[in-house]
């Protein structure tokens, strides 16, 4: 058993089914998580805290008490991460910069305590973009994570180093934060499943918040069947929406399934990358042969969307913020402190505009969702690009795929459809309506049993082969 | 939204809210500013507010066409 367990080990239904076999332990696969930590991580600096020897205390226990006839169920030993926003007992707070709290969490945050209980061996905390960044932040002073298909190119953020870690094998799952996009980039860009939840789904309790109205926690692995056993552990039973589990909506059938594809904008905005478009609609027919029935749907104004989750994610982590500021004003990230300061300047007027907007999108949304159980777009303007000198008013106004549903409340599911000609990661996003996780999962799941792209593992870096 | 451009503006307005800037981020957050005007009204544009105020008479979105 090493490192190299986790090239054939990759997703957390093989790892449980093994376990559960007795073919391998968790002390044994945590060993090979932790050695590919400390193999990988000086180059793609995905871990700002390693929690070692606790995490082989607990598998050794784990192990104990599958001898003794007691499984936590499919979670029992396996390795996985959490972004560094979501508190871990006795683990550093940085939150991506030097203003993050300093002191470690004294307890769990719930979300971490729930893996624990389910059994999960949770063996580190993961590097995150400073706050509201989504974009890499040239700051020296901060630890930036690499995108393991290639360490010169952008990781996406601001759940970098879950989705790094995911992606090149060293954990098999985690947990991000998702305000505009930030479970989501990262999985685009590194080439594995990522779900944003609905709002309130997933407890934020002992979770750092950058904006509250549109923050979220939620699962990052290699497939949509990994993302639903995290989800299981995370939700409580009475939450669920009428199913029993995640992981029991999961058929590898879409008969009956409505799905919505909304041309303008997420298909037309000049800025698409071609094979990122291509891959999309490859990936829609593959859902129709999968039962699925597919058809147009309108969405206007889904550009305007976008910027307001944006400017509603400026103010409100201004806000949020603001007593922090006076006394750790130089320690916020030098885009962060700049992008913060213009949130600040959003009168009560503009965000009453702004939600006047958000709640007739809500509205023409709720009404899509009668008619179509899901919307289909890519997941992505292009593939992993090098990082540039930030553009900062690009950030308000350059287009992405995330910030629309994030304003509706919506869930969103990543999933990997392809490769570009440099192999660099295309995704493509199914969004469905509040609390339909189950179906975003089912669909995801569907097309994952078709469908092989959640499984490549980087191959052009030596170190991540 | 504080006027564009209006640099001593932005400057006091962050002030009050313990935000110090340099000469030269007080520009750079004046661009973004600029940007944000922009989206605000178009994000305004793109509402259709209802000509009652009862609670069942909200907001559409103004149609595009083919969209």
């Amino acid at each position: 058993m090493s490192a190299r367990t986790l090239d054939r080990i990759r997703t957390i239904e093989e790892a449980a089914r093994l376990i559960r076999e007795g073919a391998v332990t968790s002390v044994e696969l945590v060993a090979a998580s932790l050695e590919r930590i400390e193999s990988l991580d000086p180059l793609l600096g995905a871990f700002v805290f390693v929690a070692r020897e606790s995490a082989l205390a607990q598998a050794e226990s784990l192990d104990r008490e599958l001898s003794t006839g007691r499984h936590r169920g499919p979670l029992h030993g396996v390795p996985l991460a959490v972004k560094d926003f979501i508190g871990m007992r006795d683990a550093p707070f940085r939150v991506g910069c030097l203003a993050g709290p300093e002191a470690p969490a004294h307890v769990d945050s719930s979300a971490v305590r729930m893996l624990r209980d389910a059994g999960a061996v949770v063996v580190g905390k993961t590097t995150a973009h400073p706050y509201v960044t989504r974009e890499d932040e040239l700051d020296a002073r901060t630890r930036n994570p690499r995108n393991p298909w290639d360490p010169s190119r952008s990781p996406g953020g601001s759940s970098s180093g879950a989705g790094v870690s995911v992606a090149a094998g060293m954990v098999l799952g985690g947990l991000g934060t998702d305000t505009t996009g930030s479970v989501r980039a990262p999985a685009a860009y590194n080439g594995h499943t990522g779900l944003s939840t609905t709002s309130g789904l997933v407890s934020k309790s002992g979770v750092v918040q950058l904006a509250p109205t549109l923050d979220n926690v939620g699962p990052m692995a290699r497939s949509s069947l990994s993302c639903a056993l995290l989800l299981d552990a995370l939700v409580p039973l009475a939450e669920k929406a009428g199913s029993l589990s995640y992981e029991a909506a999961l058929t590898g059938d879409l008969t009956g399934v409505r799905i919505g594809v909304p041309v303008e904008f997420f298909y037309t905005v000049s800025s698409l990358d071609p094979d990122v478009r291509a891959a999309t609609i490859l990936a829609i027919k593959v859902l129709e042969e999968s039962g699925a029935t597919i058809s147009e749907v309108a969405l206007p104004h889904a550009a305007e969307a976008r910027s307001a989750a944006c400017l509603i994610a400026l103010a409100e982590a201004s806000q949020h913020h603001r007593r922090r500021f006076a006394e750790k004003w130089p320690e916020y990230g030098s885009i962060t402190r700049l992008l913060f300061a213009a949130g600040a300047l959003l009168s009560a007027a503009d965000l009453a505009a702004i939600n006047r907007f958000r709640q007739a999108f809500q509205e023409h949304l709720h009404q899509t969702f009668a008619e179509v159980d899901a919307i289909v777009t890519p997941a992505m303007l292009a593939p992993a690009t090098k990082p540039a000198a930030p553009d900062l008013a690009s950030f308000v106004t350059s287009p992405d795929f995330y910030g629309q549903w994030s304003l509706a409340g919506l869930p969103a599911l990543v999933v990997p459809s392809g490769l570009n000609g440099e192999g660099m990661p295309i995704a493509t996003q199914i969004v469905s309506d509040r609390f339909s996780e189950a179906t975003l999962l089912r669909i995801g799941d569907a097309y994952q049993r078709r469908t092989d792209w959640h499984l490549q593992l980087p191959g052009r870096h030596p170190a991540a082969a | 939204m504080t006027e564009q451009g209006d640099l001593a503006h932005v400057r006091t307005h962050l002030a009050a809210t313990g935000i110090r800037l340099d000469d030269e981020e007080l520009a750079q957050v004046a661009a973004i500013a600029t940007a944000v005007r922009h989206e605000l009204a178009q994000i305004r544009s793109a509402t259709v507010e209802p000509t009652a105020v009862a609670a069942d008479h909200v907001p559409t979105l103004v149609p595009t066409d083919g969209r």
